[in-house]
């Protein structure tokens, strides 16, 4: 899944050292979020967007859509 | 002292051949040791199956003294260690402490089956009690390590074990399958063992790949 964690990440002026330790997860996770390696869990998608103060949608691009009826 | 040395490597490239030039000879010379202390007779006569044991455990032991190596010294394990930097191997310090004790326990477990054989240098059930001494502490260290790893290391370990699991059934089931069928000669008991430890660690490798923690930071 896309995710746009690198500019939001950039856009605070942090380094992925300092999103991890905020987050409580290690550099490594952040780096495979950031390369679509990694799809985070749920909670930690939720305190990401919490953390950039934005929606998880607005991180994470899914491009799929329902089915019209 | 080791604040003396500079944290972050120069570059990638010769960061990777630092890297891959230390687990070469490493590797080369602990091979080659073993291989001349078997040759000497002192474990007793060994077969094949024995040899791939014995080379299988040194592995394990040699990965765990690389992390060692950081865990003692953030500063030079960052010289040659996939991290970005050595404070990467101090945040990291007592996940990778507990991971270096299994590693050891698993290595050298497979070291003391491979010697553990009538006739030789340890009687079988000294040798018993020891394997299943260090498999449980392999065990202790892995329940400690999982308190010390976030989403992605439990990931890449549920992965790997998975992993590891289809590749022994496919490996060690193909193999049986065809010594059933008396094409070739069956996997001896020790095989088993092997392939459990090494297909472990080469699915750690395969899945960590795939997760990009192999890209040289």
């Amino acid at each position: 899944m896309r995710n746009r964690v690198k500019e939001h990440r950039e856009g605070q002026g942090w380094s992925q050292g300092e999103l991890a330790r905020r987050l409580g997860v290690s550099r490594q996770t952040i780096n495979a979020v950031e390369t679509d390696k990694y799809d985070p869990s749920l909670p930690l998608a939720l305190r990401m967007a919490k953390l950039f103060a934005v929606s998880v949608p607005e991180i994470f691009i899914d491009d799929w859509e329902p089915e019209a009826e | 002292m080791d604040m003396a040395i500079e944290d972050k490597p120069k570059s990638k490239t010769g960061k990777m051949i630092l890297a891959l030039g230390l687990g070469g000879v490493a590797g080369f010379f602990a091979a080659m040791g073993f291989m001349q202390l078997v040759k000497t007779g002192a474990l007793g006569e060994f077969t094949t199956s024995q040899e791939i044991a014995g080379l299988v455990g040194i592995i394990y032991i040699l990965t765990a003294l690389a992390v060692s190596v950081g865990l003692v010294s953030p500063s030079v394990g960052a010289r040659f260690l996939n991290v970005e930097d050595a404070d990467e191997l101090r945040e990291q310090h007592r996940m990778l402490t507990w991971s270096a004790v299994g590693m050891i326990a698993l290595g050298v477990a497979l070291l003391l089956a491979a010697i553990g054989v009538p006739g030789g240098p340890l009687a079988p059930g000294v040798v018993l009690v020891a394997v299943v001494a260090l498999v449980g502490l392999a065990w202790f260290a892995g329940s400690r390590q999982r308190r010390h790893v976030d989403e992605l290391m439990a990931s890449v370990s549920t992965e790997a074990t998975s992993a590891a699991f289809y590749l022994a059934f496919l490996i060690g089931g193909g193999w049986s399958l065809l010594a059933h069928l008396e094409y070739v000669a069956g996997p001896a008991p020790l095989d088993w063992l092997t392939l459990f430890a090494g297909l472990l660690m080469v699915s750690c490798f395969i899945v960590a790949g795939k997760r990009g923690m192999l890209v040289q930071r």
